[in-house]
């Protein structure tokens, strides 16, 4: 634990001595003021759980390109040398951008509570943290398998591929936010020549996506069953998975880093 | 002991090392040699585990791999962090507790003539002071086995000299080291083993003396000698070399030293020197790189 606290410090300072850390500020600080202060009569609930949580998610994901892109580079071979495995250096990197993009989250959040219509609830708060937490992780795993320092081969690609994929299928509807993800891939069936043989993909998309649709409602509505409750936890598990594949690639890749 | 065995190293289509096996012995100052893109800072990067080899095995017994030190060819550090700012890091990134952690950032601060500029920013440092830099970080943790790229780039004639003693005086200790270099002289004053590679093979191994023993010959050197016995030791025995007032013998034949020297003390001619002379580590090296060029390396 103290390698790992060391490894995250050091990526902090490097990240925030350098002009791209101040940036990552101002960006917060620009979202604050043009998500949350411009918009007239305050923001509801589902908008304060939602942009927020959303926006920071993405900014985690961010910012774990920007350390691992930053972390790619001639002066981390004597750092990584000195870890008795690669893994604890990616999660450096995953934590650092955690940590960051969840401080920004907490910050943005605090000052965004006045501008609520409805007052903030232990409760809401209670729904809305376990929610955000698990998209932060899972932004921040997701970024490391995009980041030129966890690439092996296609992987990046492929990566980008199926997030375009999800993006463009997301964007079929235009109505607001997306509450039930899985509706979005009904027209599956659709497209092969016997649709009612077809029916199990769309199911099965319902149940690859049911974490994020589940953690979605939570947000938003709160006050959900216990079956919804283990929505973050699912979306923990996931993160999970994709930082041990990103690890598992990281740790057996031929580390060539470009000199300063 | 480092042990590789057949190991093969491509980069695409190319092939930066085929079939190599070597041993290091545990305890020596093994010295890699050979061309620009022989395969050396591969090899070194294969031990220290940044890269992976296609085939084959590297083996390190009583040591793992991040407990050596390792001195870049071209070292790089954060340019935003003062060198004590580094070595801390390094030092806990090793798990070293807070005290002994201090008390060996002095110490190589101490032995890499860093103490006075421990304060200032990478950035601001020389080529040499980074290059020293290198070198701190790798003996911070006291490592058992160290592999140096060309450790002595980038250091003017003193730090080079000091560089030397350091090596020499960590060997003592018993470390085990692996250094690269092109200086052949540095090679020859320090090193009890080395390997030669050439395009990815092995063109040459094993300890420094045998490397060089079958080039063995000797020199016997006169004050004068008369040209009548010249001609006469020509007669004799043709594969004498003779040039001026010195007698060259191949090889270790003791017939044909026998046989010069009593021609010599029977003219009374007055024998200055006589001793058996190595073949240079260049002749060496020229010979194994140009051989291996020979026998067909990688294009």
């Amino acid at each position: 634990m103290k390698r790992l606290w060391a490894l995250v410090r050091y990526l902090l300072q490097d990240l925030f001595r350098s002009l791209t850390g101040m940036l990552v500020v101002v960006a917060a600080l620009v979202f604050y003021l043009m998500a949350m202060v411009s918009v007239k009569g305050g923001v509801d609930r589902d908008y304060f759980a939602l942009v927020i949580g959303g926006f920071f998610a993405i900014l985690a994901l961010v910012l774990a390109v920007v350390i691992a892109d930053r972390a790619h580079q001639a002066s981390s071979y004597l750092l990584i040398l000195r870890l008795p495995s690669r893994t604890p250096f990616l999660a450096g990197v995953a934590l650092a951008a955690i940590a960051v993009s969840g401080l920004l989250a907490v910050g943005v959040a605090l000052l965004s509570i006045p501008r609520l219509v409805t007052p903030l609830t232990a409760g809401m708060v209670l729904d809305i943290v376990p929610v955000w937490a698990s998209w932060l992780v899972l932004g921040a795993a997701l970024g490391l398998h995009m980041s030129e320092l966890v690439r092996r081969g296609w992987s990046r690609t492929l990566l980008y591929a199926l997030l375009a994929f999800i993006l463009f299928v997301l964007n079929q509807r235009q109505s607001g936010v997306p509450v039930d993800l899985a509706d979005r891939f009904d027209w599956i069936p659709h497209i092969m020549p016997d649709p009612a043989r077809w029916a199990w993909a769309t199911k099965l998309v319902d149940v690859i996506l049911w974490p994020i649709s589940a953690a979605i409602r939570v947000a938003r509505a709160g006050g959900y069953g216990l079956l919804e409750s283990l929505a973050p936890g699912v979306l923990l598990l996931l993160a999970a998975a994709v930082f041990g594949l990103a690890g598992a690639l990281f740790e057996r890749k031929d580390l060539i880093l470009p000199e300063n | 002991m480092i042990r590789v065995s057949h190991v093969t190293k491509r980069y695409g289509s190319v092939v930066a090392l085929r079939d190599l096996s070597l041993q290091v012995p545990a305890g020596s100052i093994f010295g890699l040699l050979g061309p620009n893109g022989a395969g050396k800072t591969t090899l070194l990067r294969l031990i220290a585990g940044f890269l992976f080899a296609d085939e084959g095995r590297i083996e390190l017994e009583g040591c793992a791999t991040f407990e050596l030190g390792y001195l870049p060819e071209r070292p790089s550090f954060p340019r935003r962090f003062t060198i004590a700012e580094y070595l801390e890091l390094a030092g806990r990134l090793s798990g070293q507790p807070g005290l002994r952690l201090r008390e060996a950032a002095a110490a190589v601060l101490q032995q890499t003539g860093l103490s006075q500029v421990s304060d200032w920013k990478v950035a601001a440092c020389s080529r040499g002071m980074v290059q020293r830099l290198a070198i701190a970080q790798a003996l911070l943790t006291d490592p058992r086995v160290l592999l140096l790229d060309e450790p002595f780039g980038g250091l003017d004639p003193t730090a080079q000299v000091v560089m030397r003693r350091l090596i020499l005086d960590l060997h003592q200790r018993g470390k085990t080291i692996v250094l690269s270099t092109h200086r052949l002289a540095d090679v020859t004053q320090i090193c009890s083993d080395i390997a030669i590679l050439s395009r990815g093979h092995l063109a040459r191994s094993g300890p420094l003396h045998q490397v060089l023993a079958p080039r063995a010959h000797q020199l016997i050197e006169v004050d004068r000698l008369p040209e009548a016995i010249a001609w006469r030791i020509g007669q004799l025995h043709p594969e004498v070399v003779i040039q001026d007032t010195e007698i060259t013998l191949p090889g270790d034949a003791m017939e044909v030293k026998a046989g010069v020297l009593r021609l010599l003390l029977d003219a009374q001619v007055d024998i200055v020197r006589l001793e058996r002379e190595h073949a240079t580590l260049e002749e060496v090296y020229l010979e194994a790189v140009q051989s291996a060029i020979g026998s067909g390396g990688r294009p």
